[in-house]
C-alpha cells in the first residue's frame, strides 16, 4: 500500500514540474511576444526542451525506461524484433524474424535487401503501424512498442517442461520403488513348506486316528519350526521395506514441488512481463511518436489527389489539434521554401505536379511535424534518374540543417553507400551483415552482400563487360546443420550472421583482404 | 577563346541511300516526328529523331521521361494513342514504311517480326487469364502454316520491289524538298529535277523487272501452296477411308472412333498450330526463359508470380512469334537490383541465341554499359548525342549526358552529387533554341536562338551542341565526370 502512494506522490510531482515547465514557457512567450533576440531565443529553444523533456516524463510515467539507451546517445533500439502476418489459419508469413540494431542520434542508417526481404516492415513496425509479434523497440530511452509472443511461448514451453520433467521423476520413482528387495521370495516358501506339509498329510493313507494324529504331530513338527523362522523374517522385511518406500516418496515429492514452484514462480514474472509490455502499448506517447516521421516511396499514391498541397501538408497538424491558421499557414509556407518549392504551390493539387516536386512535397509533409527521426521507404526508386540527385541532396540538407537521424530503406547499394554512415543487410527477415558503409565496401563477407554488390550495374562499360555476377544461394553457401548461425561480431563494428566455422573463415578472408590491398598501395 | 575544331555537321532529314540499304540496317528511323493533340494544344513528344538499328546488336536509347523514347518505340510498334499525330518521318523496316502502313498489314509485322516488353509486368498480363493461355494466344492465332509457306516464299522479292520502290520516293522528297525551300534557286531546282529525272530513268526497268519477278514468285508461290494443300488432303483422305470404313462396321465403335479423331487432328496440325503443339512450344519457351516448373506453372494466374516471373513470362510472350527486332520499354525499373540483373542477362542470352536486335529503352546508365552496343541520348524529343557505347561514356560531348554522368551515385566515390537544376521543359510550348540550355551551365546565346546542329564528332559519335561548333568557347566537362572515367579507363586497362 505504501508503495503504490510513493509512485502516486512521485507521478503527481513529476506532472507538477512538467506543468511548471510549460507555465514558465507560457509567460516567456507572452513576454517575448513581438521582437526576439538571439539570446532570447536560446533560451526559448531551452525552456521548451526542459518543458518538452518533462512533458515525456509526465505522460510515460510508469512505461519502461532505460537510461543506458539515453546515455548512449542511442535515439532507436530495435531488440529482438519479430513480426509474422497470419492468415485465418495456422498459415503465417515470418516477415521479420528476429532482428536487433540500434541506431545513434544524428547518425544515417541504411537497410538494404531485395524485395520481400522484410525492410519495410522494419520501418512499419518502428512508425507502430503495426502490432509487433515480439521484441521491443526503444525510442529515447522509451518503450513504444512491445510484443507479448515470446513471452506467452515462454509460458507455454516452462509448462510444457515441467510436466516433462515431473512425468520423468514419477517414472524414476516408479522403478526405484519397484528395485526394492521384495518379501514375494519368503512368502513362496513359506507357502511352498505349508503346501507339501499339507501334501503328506493327505498321502498318509488309512489309519486309525490315533496312528495319524501322531504321524500329523510328527510332520508338523518337521515343518513347522521352519515356517515360524520364515514368518517372523517375513514380518520384519516387510517393515523396513514400507519405511524406506516412504523415504523415496517423500524425496521426490519434494523435488516435484520444487520444479512446481519453479514453474509458477517463471509463469508468474512472464505474466508480469507481458502486463508490463500491454501497459507500455497503451499508454504510448503520442508527442514521442510525432518525432518519427516517413517518407513513402510512391509519390503518386502516397498523395491524396482531392487534398490541395496546403491541406496535405497541414493534415498531421489537424491530427494533434493545432487549430491555428495563421500559425499552421505560416509553417506550410515555410517547409515549402525549405524543399526547395514556392510557396504559391500551396494552394494546387498533387496531380500539377512532376515526380520530383511530389516527393517533395511528401519530405514537406514529414518535416511539418518537426521530426527528430526520418524512415526514408525507397523515397527515390520510383524517381527518374535526374530528380534522384536532387532528392538526395535535398535530404542531406534537411539532415544537416535539423539534425535529423535517417533511416533509410533502399535495395540500391550505391545510393546507400553515398547517403549512410551505417548500412545493415537483410535476407528473408533475418539481418546478415551490419557495419558502417566504409567497412561494409571495403570487407563486404557474407556471400548475399557480395551478390548484392555484384549486381549493381556501373555506368563503365568497360568494367561491365568483365562483370562476374555471384549469385546467393543459402542452401549452397552455408552448412549450419551441424550450427545454427548467431549474429556476431567479426571486427569491431562489423557483425555477419556465422556460425563458429565461418567466423574464422570470414576472419581470414579480412586478413587477406587488407594484405591484398596493402600489396596494390 | 575559340576552339580549332572543324566537326561536319549533318542535315536534318537524313536520307536512305542506297548505301544505307546495302549495310545490314534492320529498322532505321528517319526524322520522325510526333505530337499529342490534348485541350490545351499540342504537346510535341518527339521532334525529329533518327537513327539505324543494325541487325544482331543492341541499342539503348537513354533519357527522362517525357524524352520521348516510349513514344518513338510505339510508332514502331504501331500501337500510338489515337489522340496523336504523325506530323513527318518514317520507320523503315523491310522496305516498308510502317507509318503509312494500314492496320490490316501490321498484323503481319506486329509481334510476328517486331516483338516488344513493355515497363509494368503486371499491368500488362491480363489478371484473369491463366499465364499459358496467353502464351499459346499469339501462336494459335498466327498459326496458319499454308500462309507462312506462302509468305516465305515471295518474301526476298516483295522486300527488292519495295526497296527499289523507296529509293524513287525518296527521290521525289529530295526534289520537293529542294522545290519548297525558300533558299534554292531556280538553277538548284532545275538541277534538282535533272537528277531526280535521272535517278527515275535508272529505276523504273528495275522496279518493272521487280514487278514481273514478284508477280511470277507470287504465281509460284500459289501453286506450291496449293500442291501441298492437295496433298496433305489426299494423303487424310487416303489414311481416312479404311477408319471410316471399320467405322461403318459399327464393331469396337469407340476405338475406332479414336483413331478417326485422331486422323482429323493429325490433317488439323498439317494446316495450323493446334493447341497440343502450342503447349509444347509454350513449356520450351517457359524453360528457355527459366520460370522452374514449366508444367504446373502454365495453368496459374499472373498474381501468383513475383515480379521477376512475371517479367519473364512477358519475355516468353514476345518470344513465341520469334521477332527479328525485340523493343524492351523499361523493362526493368520495377524490378529491384538482383533481379534486373537476372533479367538483364537472360535478354544478353536470348539476343545471342536468336541473333536479334534489340532496341533498350531505360534511364539507367548503368544498365545502359552493360547492355548496349550503341547509345542514343535523347532529350525533349529529340536525340542530343548518339554513339558507340565508349564513345558515349568516355568521350561524352553533350551538356546533357555530363550532367547525368555526374547525377548518379557511384560506388567507388562519395562526393557530392551534382543533381541537374529544374525540370524538363514543356512540350507543349517547346523551346525554340537548345532544350537543354536553360539547366545547362555551358548555355551560350545563340543556345536560346537557334537549334543545334548534328555535329559528327567521328565516324561513329555524333552529338548536338553548339559547344562544337568553331566559334564556340572551349568548354570542360565537369571534374566529377572526368575523374571518373578517367579512374574507369585506369581499370579497364587493368582488366586486359
Amino acid at each position: 500500500m505504501s508503495n503504490e502512494l510513493a509512485t502516486l506522490r512521485a507521478k503527481e510531482e513529476i506532472k507538477k514540474e512538467a506543468n511548471e515547465a510549460k507555465e514558465a514557457l507560457k509567460a516567456f512567450k507572452k513576454s517575448h511576444k513581438e521582437a526576439l533576440s538571439d539570446a532570447n531565443k536560446a533560451t526559448l529553444k531551452t525552456l521548451t526542451e526542459d518543458y518538452n523533456l518533462k512533458r515525456d516524463r509526465a505522460i510515460s510515467y510508469g512505461v519502461s525506461f532505460r537510461q543506458d539507451l539515453v546515455d548512449s546517445k542511442t535515439i532507436l533500439s530495435v531488440e529482438h524484433l519479430k513480426m509474422f502476418f497470419t492468415y485465418g489459419g495456422d498459415y503465417k508469413t515470418k516477415a521479420v524474424h528476429d532482428i536487433s540494431f540500434q541506431i545513434k542520434e544524428g547518425e544515417c542508417f541504411g537497410l538494404v535487401g531485395e524485395s520481400g526481404c522484410g525492410k519495410t516492415t522494419t520501418g512499419r513496425c518502428i512508425m507502430h503501424l503495426y502490432n509487433i509479434t515480439s521484441g521491443s523497440i526503444y525510442y529515447k530511452g522509451y518503450r513504444i512498442s512491445g510484443g507479448t509472443r515470446w513471452n506467452e511461448k515462454e509460458i507455454k514451453w516452462s509448462k510444457i517442461h515441467t510436466a516433462e520433467k515431473i512425468k520423468a521423476i514419477k517414472e524414476k520413482e516408479a522403478r526405484q520403488l519397484s528395485s526394492l528387495p521384495k518379501d514375494t521370495d519368503l512368502r513362496k516358501e513359506i507357502e511352498a513348506a505349508k503346501k507339501s506339509k499339507d501334501h503328506e498329510i493327505k498321502e498318509l493313507g488309512m489309519m486309525s486316528d490315533d496312528e495319524k494324529e501322531e504321524a500329523i504331530s510328527e510332520i508338523s513338527s518337521r515343518y513347522d519350526p521352519t515356517i515360524k523362522e520364515l514368518e517372523t523374517l517375513l514380518k520384519n522385511a516387510s517393515l523396513s521395506e514400507s519405511e524406506q518406500a516412504a523415504a523415496i516418496k517423500k524425496l521426490y515429492s519434494e523435488e516435484i514441488k520444487s520444479l512446481e514452484e519453479n514453474e509458477k514462480k517463471h509463469v508468474y514474472e512472464q505474466k508480469e512481463l507481458i502486463k508490463k509490455i500491454k501497459y507500455d502499448n497503451r499508454h504510448l506517447n503520442r508527442h514521442l511518436m510525432n518525432e518519427i516521421q516517413m517518407i513513402f516511396q510512391d509519390p503518386v499514391d502516397s498523395l491524396d489527389p482531392r487534398m490541395t498541397v496546403e491541406d496535405i501538408i497541414q493534415e498531421g497538424l489537424h491530427i494533434q489539434h493545432e487549430y491555428n491558421k495563421a500559425e499552421n499557414h505560416q509553417k506550410c509556407v515555410d517547409m515549402l521554401e525549405k524543399v526547395g518549392l514556392i510557396p504559391e504551390y500551396a494552394s494546387r493539387y498533387p496531380h500539377e505536379f512532376s515526380g520530383g516536386q511530389r516527393q517533395r512535397i511528401g519530405i514537406a509533409r514529414a518535416l511539418v511535424m518537426n521530426p527528430k527521426m526520418l524512415i526514408c521507404d525507397e523515397p527515390i526508386s520510383a524517381l527518374d534518374v535526374s530528380i534522384r540527385a536532387q532528392i538526395l541532396n535535398l535530404l542531406n540538407d534537411v539532415k544537416e540543417e535539423m539534425g535529423l537521424t535517417i533511416m533509410f530503406i533502399a535495395h540500391d547499394l550505391s545510393v546507400v553507400k553515398y547517403f549512410c554512415d551505417k548500412i545493415a543487410v537483410m535476407y528473408f527477415g533475418n539481418l546478415v551483415e551490419l557495419a558502417s558503409s566504409d567497412e561494409l565496401f571495403k570487407h563486404p563477407l557474407h556471400p548475399y552482400t557480395k551478390a548484392l554488390l555484384s549486381a549493381i550495374p556501373k555506368p563503365d562499360p568497360r568494367s561491365e563487360k568483365h562483370r562476374v555476377r555471384k549469385i546467393y544461394n543459402p542452401a549452397k553457401d552455408h552448412d549450419y546443420s551441424v550450427e545454427k548461425p548467431t549474429f556476431q561480431e567479426i571486427v569491431p563494428g562489423h557483425f555477419v550472421l556465422c556460425n563458429s566455422v565461418e567466423f574464422s573463415k570470414y576472419k581470414e578472408e579480412i586478413s587477406i583482404l587488407d594484405q591484398s590491398r596493402g600489396e596494390k598501395k | 577563346m575559340e576552339n580549332n575544331k572543324q566537326y561536319k555537321t549533318i542535315d536534318y532529314p537524313f536520307v536512305v541511300s542506297e548505301k544505307d540499304i546495302k549495310r545490314d540496317v534492320i529498322l532505321s528511323v528517319r526524322n520522325l516526328a510526333i505530337s499529342f493533340k490534348t485541350d490545351e494544344g499540342y504537346v510535341r513528344a518527339v521532334r525529329g529523331v533518327s537513327f539505324d538499328l543494325y541487325r544482331g546488336e543492341t541499342l539503348c536509347i537513354v533519357g527522362e521521361s517525357g524524352s520521348g523514347k516510349s513514344v518513338t518505340n510505339k510508332t514502331v510498334m504501331g500501337i500510338l494513342p489515337n489522340s496523336s499525330h504523325i506530323d513527318s518521318g518514317s520507320v523503315i523496316y523491310q522496305g516498308e514504311d510502317l507509318t503509312k502502313i494500314a492496320e490490316d498489314e501490321f498484323h503481319r509485322i506486329r509481334g510476328t517480326k517486331i516483338g516488344m516488353i513493355f515497363q509494368d509486368p503486371l499491368s500488362s498480363l491480363n489478371p484473369i487469364m491463366r499465364i499459358g493461355k496467353q502464351i499459346t494466344e499469339v501462336m494459335i492465332i498466327n498459326g496458319n502454316h499454308l500462309k507462312h509457306k506462302y509468305d516465305e516464299i515471295i518474301n526476298e522479292s516483295l522486300i527488292k520491289f519495295k526497296n527499289d520502290k523507296r529509293l524513287l520516293q525518296i527521290a521525289k522528297d529530295e526534289l520537293n524538298y529542294v522545290k519548297k525551300d525558300s533558299k534554292s534557286t531556280k538553277e538548284m531546282i532545275s538541277k534538282a529535277n535533272e537528277a531526280y529525272l535521272k535517278e527515275k530513268a535508272r529505276l523504273l526497268p528495275i522496279i518493272k523487272a521487280d514487278k514481273v519477278a514478284l508477280n511470277s514468285k507470287k504465281k509460284e508461290a500459289n501453286l506450291a501452296v496449293k500442291t501441298l494443300k492437295k496433298e496433305i488432303v489426299s494423303r487424310h483422305k487416303k489414311l481416312e477411308a479404311p477408319i471410316v470404313k471399320n467405322l461403318l462396321n459399327f464393331k469396337n465403335l469407340s476405338e475406332n472412333y479414336g483413331d478417326f479423331i485422331a486422323e482429323r487432328r493429325r490433317y488439323i496440325s498439317e494446316i495450323k498450330v493446334t493447341n497440343k503443339e502450342a503447349k509444347n512450344r509454350a513449356l520450351h519457351i517457359m524453360e528457355e526463359v527459366g520460370i522452374p516448373d514449366p508444367d504446373r506453372r502454365f495453368n496459374q494466374y499472373p498474381f501468383e508470380f513475383s515480379g521477376g516471373m512475371r517479367q519473364r513470362i512477358v519475355i516468353a510472350i514476345a518470344l513465341t512469334a520469334d521477332p527479328e527486332v525485340l523493343i524492351c520499354d523499361e523493362p526493368t525499373t520495377a524490378l529491384d537490383v538482383t533481379i534486373q540483373a537476372q533479367i538483364l542477362e537472360l535478354i544478353n542470352e536470348l539476343k545471342e541465341a536468336r541473333h536479334m536486335s534489340v532496341i533498350f529503352i531505360t534511364h539507367d546508365l548503368g544498365v545502359v554499359a552493360n547492355m548496349a552496343d550503341r547509345v542514343a541520348v535523347m532529350y525533349a524529343g529529340k536525340i542530343v548525342e548518339y554513339g558507340t557505347t565508349e564513345d558515349v561514356f568516355y568521350a561524352p560531348a553533350h551538356p546533357y549526358t555530363w550532367a547525368l554522368l555526374s547525377s548518379i551515385p557511384d560506388i567507388d566515390s562519395k562526393e557530392r552529387l551534382e543533381a541537374i537544376p529544374g525540370t524538363p521543359p514543356n512540350m507543349l510550348y517547346p523551346p525554340r533554341g537548345d532544350a537543354f540550355a536553360l539547366r545547362s551551365k555551358y548555355a551560350m546565346k545563340v543556345d536560346m536562338k537557334a537549334e543545334p546542329p548534328m555535329y559528327e564528332i567521328t565516324p561513329t559519335h555524333y552529338a548536338s551542341t553548339w559547344l562544337l561548333d568553331s566559334k564556340a568557347p572551349e568548354a570542360i566537362m565537369p571534374k566529377i565526370v572526368s575523374t571518373r572515367i578517367k579512374n574507369s579507363l585506369a581499370k579497364g586497362e587493368s582488366h586486359e
